[in-house]
């Protein structure tokens, strides 16, 4: 119930599409972990359809776990490299803008700016539209991690006597999408 | 005429595969030189008339999803829904404002399927499966009468073209400011291209690749069987592997756009981009890649 508690549930603020997707994640999130958990405890050989699906994708996820880190380090460098040159590009200007002023003590207040220009810039990453390719990307890493660690804690789990590992797997997925939904907010404050 | 180079790149690029197959196709040492021609018409034709079919495809989807969301009376949504019409509005308004950014998401997946599908595809022993399934009705069966040939000639072309859904939607989420004049004119470059490249890759094969017997002065030495063979996987494996990597990169580079709103070219894109192809071989691994590059041959 974290992920309800920790959120603003100011009834003044206009409700965000992240917040809401958060709620829902989490809320799923546990669903599925305290399902999880029931299901593996009382009857571990009956699986549901829903639960073999689930089990099959989360199977898939793990093996391709290589692929999937290669792509995210892919994508990571196009998120990453733009935000330096964006800086870079902004502290150039900055510097025409010095070297074209012509009063000396504006010249200096104006290098003293320059020199405190971020060498990274994030602020155009949390504005606009774009800050949800960023959540996107946050939410395909937990995905990835939470189909690695199913894949090898709940897949793996085919005795009984592996059910405190299914436990332990529910409430990593249940804290780890948590988790998620926190920085969301953060991000989106 | 930056654009006009942009699209020779664009038509170089999409022209590789066609290239890998045409020198991989045993006819290309075979046949006569207007079944060459032939052979680089429908290649061209495929490409042509697939990019601009999904060019224009995307184009309509866009706009008229971006009208659609515009047409939506949000007083009407507050009288006549009663539960969460604040939510439906903001949602409404999320998507109006994320349209462009969604798209490119979508393109982002479509480039990455269609490529990770396509490198282990073998169009030379080809199966309408291969094609998108809109297609497959028109290759469900094989026409009496059509022997082999126009049927077979028809169906490797189209699935060497099957990219052009990817690089459709990737220009358009690409450039958003571009004509239809400006997409026609591509279509024509792109068709001239893959014309030209393909025509132009099956004499160079004839030329380099056939096996010649020895002098007749017995002077010198023909190159062995070995080593051209050698020669024409390693060049299909290449050009199986250069397509990807360069419409990567302008995947990446979209994707830099989307994170911070500017242009940039950065050899890191690059390297991402070879990150990509290394992803795709990881997921199929390269004895499958050089497994489907040898069917060919």
């Amino acid at each position: 119930m974290t992920a309800f508690t920790s959120m603003p549930m100011d009834p003044t603020i206009a409700p965000s599409l992240e917040g809401l997707i958060s709620r829902l994640a989490s809320a799923l999130a546990l669903i599925a972990g305290v399902w999880s958990f029931l299901h593996y405890w009382f009857d571990p050989q009956k699986r549901s359809k829903i639960h073999r699906y689930l089990e099959a994708f989360f199977l898939a996820l793990g093996r391709q776990w290589q692929t999937i880190a290669l792509l995210l380090l892919a994508f990571s460098i196009a998120t990453i490299v733009p935000i330096y040159e964006n800086a870079s590009l902004k502290r150039q200007m900055m510097d025409q803008i010095c070297r074209e002023t012509d009063s000396e003590p504006l010249k200096l207040a104006c290098k003293e700016a320059a020199s405190k220009l971020p060498k990274y810039d994030l602020s155009q990453l949390l504005e606009g539209g774009y800050v949800d390719v960023f959540q996107l990307g946050l939410w395909l890493l937990t995905l990835f991690f939470v189909g690695v660690f199913a894949n090898i804690l709940i897949v793996n789990a085919k005795t009984t006597d592996t059910r405190g590992r299914v436990v332990l797997v529910s409430i990593i997925m249940s804290f780890a999408l948590w988790g998620i939904g926190v920085l969301q907010d953060f991000l989106g404050r | 005429m930056s654009n006009i180079i942009f699209y020779l790149v664009i038509g170089l690029i999409v022209s590789l595969d066609a290239m890998a197959l045409t020198i991989g196709k045993k006819s290309t040492y075979t046949d006569s030189l207007s079944a060459l021609i032939n052979w680089a018409g429908l290649n061209a034709a495929w490409h042509g008339g697939l990019l601009i079919f999904y060019t224009f495809f995307f184009h309509v989807l866009l706009e008229y999803s971006r009208e659609l969301l515009h047409a939506i009376d949000f007083s009407w949504i507050r009288v006549n829904i009663p539960f969460f019409a604040e939510q439906i509005i903001w949602l409404i308004a999320k998507l109006k404002i994320h349209l462009l950014s969604i798209f490119a998401a979508v393109t982002i997946i479509l480039v990455w399927i269609t490529y990770s599908s396509k490198i282990v595809d073998r169009p030379l022993t080809p199966k309408a499966a291969s094609l998108p399934r809109w297609m497959q009705p028109l290759f469900k069966r094989q026409p009496a009468g059509l022997v082999n040939n126009t049927f077979i000639l028809n169906l490797q072309a189209a699935i060497v073209a099957v990219d052009m859904l990817a690089l459709a939607a990737l220009i358009k989420a690409t450039d958003q400011t571009a004509s239809h004049v400006d997409r026609i004119i591509m279509t024509g470059i792109v068709v001239a291209s893959v014309f030209t490249l393909t025509l132009g890759t099956s004499l160079v094969a004839r030329r380099k690749f056939v096996e010649k017997s020895m002098p007749p002065d017995g002077v010198g030495e023909a190159p062995s069987e070995h080593s051209r063979k050698f020669a024409k996987l390693w060049l299909m494996v290449t050009l199986r592997l250069v397509e990807p990597l360069l419409i990567f990169y302008f995947l990446l580079q979209l994707l830099a756009h989307m994170v911070v709103g500017i242009h940039i070219d950065s050899p890191a894109l690059l390297l991402a981009a070879v990150l990509m192809v290394v992803a795709i071989i990881q997921m199929h691994g390269l004895a499958r890649v050089v497994d489907a590059v040898r069917s060919d041959g």
